[in-house]
């Protein structure tokens, strides 16, 4: 563990130096922060209890070219289980699994029912508005799942006339090409918000070290169109949609140059009511999903599997300031599963209730209780409940902590699987505790979190009999701490930025005593950025540590450090203006793997122009 | 895509196998190399998640050298290891999911040459002459292009593919003739094909009991089928059996089924008794059998793989199957444990590498 003491030693070095950085610095931050100007009232997610620990803006989403499942990969410490560049990418959040992950886009729920998980290199940002990674127990606000975390993709409208257009192309390594279209519209009625994004890739990169080559192409197109109408003051219609075509052939490993291939294709449409008023917001939603998979073992032939998943949802919720120390929600949610294909056809109605509560004592000192309690045929779904407050005990210094229950469903692949599935799961409940110390200053702020979690029931595929099934088993007990800082310093035209984010988790299975397959213990990314007027440069920097892919076993997969590099530069021409962006990944050359046995790139580079206007 | 894999994976792996093991004759005493002296154990390696392994156990059971392969050729044998066999001087591990067999001195371990044209999920593969013939499954997803590879051992290159029926698995050779059992790959089957070595054209499709998942050649060189029977998942539950073929005249001499609700597997040949294993517990006939034994001569086997030679049981047990696995061996003589000893991850055969 020599590196691992090496890597302590470097970070408490490094935070040193962050700190007395800090103190010597005079300047003023001069950079104003361009935000949309958005609907503001009272949000469902004020009173979500999770740390919020990321939150990304449309500015840093366009600007990425890459999938979600990257850019989280290298802008946070939540560690993604990427099987390859491009192909099958699964969170993991305070080493809970994938499938306690909830993803929830404009307040739906859309982690497919039949795997519970949501495929992060499917998700791309420009579609998007704003991200937030909300960390810890989210059940009782966005149901099942949200045991690790949540992730908030959102998309806002702003009524005032405008009219923006943008349009970029990539060129970068291996064959790849990547063209983008934005229209930002509106009036002061109206808004709508149009985005494509097609892509193409031989992703045909050597392996490091051997004679071998990726097989994995891939080819998508995403799209996605959001309007918006104001019918008065108070109402507001808006319509959301987000469309999603992929089809991979799925990469070699160092053992087999693959045959398979998988195409996906993926809606999701929602239409919302909102009604504000001064002292209320309400809320109905109802979306429609539909996720289909097709899976061809072998690529040249048209045999395939496939699973199709439909979800019609319906929500209502209203908030209401009670007086000017208390904030009170209802929700009520009426939720239906369509299944068919490999699974075949079943159906599941879920009806959920949830209460809000939350009471500003002071000034600084605030707290809530939430609770929630969800009904389904054929198993009982645990009653959930969050605690939390949020005291400022310094003007720099805040301290939050919650306590939550949570729960997660279990899947129509776990119940109803040809000869496999098990009818009879009971959903996976977890319970957790955490205390954050948020602190910030005017140069920069950092958070320091620590928590507890505990999960029972946990559903594992097991040999029974001479049949794989999946069984209500395993029990996980887990702790570990995050921190997350940023630092600016800005002199003259020069601006430099600092980000770090490291989380250090135990996550293990409680009869074993055994770290978690493909949970790191330690995890670190960097961030450097240097800008001057129009130009930035960046430098990215990203640790994992060694996991276990297998429970009892010594083989591990090695840990990994890759480092990225871009540059920036902004044209202004008269009422229009183009980005020219150079990206270099894995600088250094590194082999590396996430997944046993599927190299990631090496050096590659991208090159990006977008022109605005 | 995940599903499928692991779905697939799982299928695969809870279907009783074990190697087939065309034994030469080796006399020699000296050691030819590290591995002369001692047995091989197949290990398929977790899909996925790690490589198949070979490890090595001298006869006297003393240590476990548990990934013979990687040690002396400092490279991964390949994802599921399914089968091995001896000939000459050479060994061949059949590994299924990189669809290659690997070639190595039987002694040393030294890898000789990787074979990675022409096969398509191979499986098992019995030698005659100067050919090797290997069942495949083919692409899974197609059910009609099943076939068997014929290797030049010289060349170490495939020269002739033959179409056969769904789901070759086991492979036998008697004199000019190869004996294919038709397990069925991910659905079920239940023939016997015949190719005659000299034009390797199938000459005889014999159907005997469903699921044939092992056999054995008696002294006379008849060969004894085991059909394990459908499971009761299928939805069509039948009945394990026990067929015996006359090889010379390709007619089934003998056909014993067993109750529906039981499906047996792992049928072995030692000392002119057949042995093979119900529900965890190992039973014995000899060739004159008229009806299903009752009396086990070990119970509370795990048994994934079983290997009766050396006047002992090597029992493979897979375990969790994420786990390293264990061979357990027990006195043929008095039926009790000797030892046990741990493997790699999956073991599914013991392959003896010298007949004393």
């Amino acid at each position: 563990m020599n590196k691992t003491r090496n890597f302590i030693l470097f970070f408490v070095v490094f935070l040193l130096q962050l700190f007395s950085f800090a103190q010597t610095s005079q300047s003023k931050d001069s950079i104003q922060q361009l935000e949309e100007v958005t609907i503001t009232g009272i949000k469902l997610r004020d009173f979500s209890s999770g740390l919020n620990i990321y939150n990304f803006k449309k500015v840093e989403l366009e600007k990425n070219t890459k999938s979600l499942g990257n850019f989280l990969q290298e802008n946070t410490s939540i560690y993604l289980k990427s099987y390859s560049n491009s192909m099958l990418s699964s969170i993991s959040f305070r080493g809970t699994s994938s499938s306690q992950t909830s993803v929830v886009w404009n307040g739906i729920p859309i982690n497919s029912f039949m795997n519970g998980q949501t495929d992060f290199n499917t998700v791309f940002t420009n579609s998007i508005d704003q991200i937030s990674v909300r960390e810890g127990g989210g059940s009782v606000i966005y149901g099942s799942g949200a045991i690790g975390g949540t992730i908030l993709l959102e998309n806002t409208f702003a009524f005032y006339d405008k009219f923006k257009n943008q349009i970029s192309a990539t060129v970068g390594s291996f064959d790849t090409y990547k063209t983008r279209y934005q229209l930002d519209f509106a009036t002061e009625k109206f808004a709508i918000k149009f985005s494509a994004n097609a892509f193409k890739s031989e992703n045909d990169y050597k392996f490091l070290g051997t004679s071998k080559k990726n097989n994995g192409s891939y080819e998508g197109l995403n799209i996605g169109l959001n309007v918006a109408t104001k019918i008065n003051s108070k109402n507001t219609l808006k319509f959301y949609s987000l469309g999603n075509l992929l089809d991979r052939n799925l990469s070699s490993t160092l053992f087999n140059k693959a045959r398979d291939k998988q195409k996906d294709e993926n809606l999701r449409t929602l239409l919302e009511w909102n009604f504000i008023s001064e002292k209320s917001n309400s809320n109905l939603k109802f979306g429609f999903i539909q996720d289909l998979y097709q899976y061809f073992s072998n690529r040249e032939n048209e045999n395939h599997d496939f699973g199709k998943g439909r979800t019609f949802i319906s929500k209502y919720d209203f908030i209401h300031k009670v007086s000017e120390k208390i904030k009170a929600g209802i929700g009520v949610e009426y939720t239906k599963n369509w299944s068919d294909g490999t699974v075949e056809s079943h159906q599941r109605n879920t009806y959920a209730s949830y209460f809000l509560f939350r009471h500003y004592l002071t000034n600084k000192f605030d707290y809530g209780v939430n609770i929630r309690k969800e009904w389904t045929k054929s198993y009982e779904v645990p009653f959930v409940y969050a605690i939390d407050f949020s005291y400022q005990i310094l003007p720099f210094y805040t301290i939050k902590s919650s306590a939550s229950t949570n729960f997660r469903t279990p899947t129509f692949n776990d119940l109803y699987w040809p000869n496999q599935g098990n009818p009879d799961l009971k959903p996976e409940d977890s319970k957790q505790i955490e205390i954050g110390n948020y602190f910030q200053f005017k140069n920069f702020h950092f958070n320091l979190t620590t928590y507890l979690i505990q999960s029972k029931n946990m559903i594992q595929w097991k040999p029974t009999g001479n049949v794989w099934k999946p069984i209500n088993v395993a029990e996980m007990k887990g702790h570990g701490i995050q921190f997350s800082g940023m630092y600016k310093y800005t002199f003259g035209n020069h601006q430099f930025k600092l980000n770090t984010n490291f989380s250090y988790t135990v996550s293990k299975d409680a009869e074993l005593d055994t770290q978690l397959m493909y949970v790191p213990l330690f995890k670190t990314t960097e961030s450097f950025t240097y800008s001057y007027k129009s130009f930035s440069f960046n430098y990215q920097f990203l640790w994992t540590d060694s996991v276990k892919n297998l429970t009892n076993s010594d083989q591990k997969i090695d840990s990994f450090n890759v480092s990225n590099i871009s540059f920036f530069y902004n044209f202004l021409l008269q009422k229009n203006s183009l980005d020219i962006g150079l990206e270099m990944d894995n600088i250094y050359n590194t082999p590396y793997t996430v997944v046993y046995n599927r190299p990631m790139p090496n050096r590659n580079f991208q090159l990006t122009l977008t022109y605005k206007f | 895509m995940n599903f499928k894999k692991i779905s697939v994976a799982l299928l695969a792996s809870v279907s009783l196998f074990f190697a087939s093991c065309s034994n030469d004759d080796d006399s020699s005493s000296a050691p030819l190399g590290d591995y002369d002296n001692g047995l091989f154990v197949v290990n398929e390696g977790s899909f996925g998640n790690t490589s198949g392994t070979i490890s090595f156990i001298p006869y006297d059971l003393s240590e476990v050298k548990k990934n013979v392969f990687k040690t002396v050729n400092g490279e991964d044998l390949g994802s599921l290891a399914q089968s091995m066999i001896t000939n000459k001087s050479r060994a061949y591990i059949v590994v299924n999911d990189s669809h290659v067999i690997q070639v190595v001195n039987r002694y040393t371990f030294e890898k000789e040459a990787t074979i990675d044209q022409g096969l398509d999920n191979p499986r098992f593969m019995t030698v005659f002459g100067t050919k090797a013939y290997v069942t495949n499954w083919g692409d899974t997803a197609d059910e009609t292009d099943d076939y068997i590879a014929v290797l030049d051992l010289n060349s170490n290159t495939v020269t002739e593919k033959i179409p056969v029926e769904l789901g070759p698995e086991k492979i036998f050779n008697v004199d000019d003739k190869v004996f294919v059992l038709h397990q069925g790959a991910w659905g079920q089957n239940n023939k016997v094909s015949v190719i005659n070595t000299n034009d390797d054209s199938v000459t005889k499709v014999i159907t005997v009991g469903d699921i044939p998942s092992s056999g054995a050649l008696d002294i006379q060189g008849n060969l004894w089928v085991l059909g394990a029977g459908k499971a009761a998942w299928t939805g069509s539950e039948s009945a394990g059996s026990i067929t015996k073929i006359n090889t010379a005249t390709l007619e089934i001499e003998k056909t014993i089924n067993f109750e529906t609700s039981e499906h047996p597997g792992l049928l072995n040949f030692y000392n002119n008794t057949f042995y093979y294993v119900l529900n965890g517990s190992l039973y014995s006939f000899d060739s004159s059998i008229e009806t299903i034994p009752t009396e086990a001569k070990l119970s509370e086997l795990n048994a994934y793989g079983l290997k009766v030679g050396k006047d002992k049981v090597f029992v493979t047990d897979a375990k969790d199957y994420i786990s390293y696995g264990e061979v357990k061996v027990y006195d043929l003589n008095s039926f009790t444990e000797e030892k046990s000893l741990e493997v790699g991850i999956i073991p599914n055969a013991v392959v003896f590498n010298q007949i004393d």
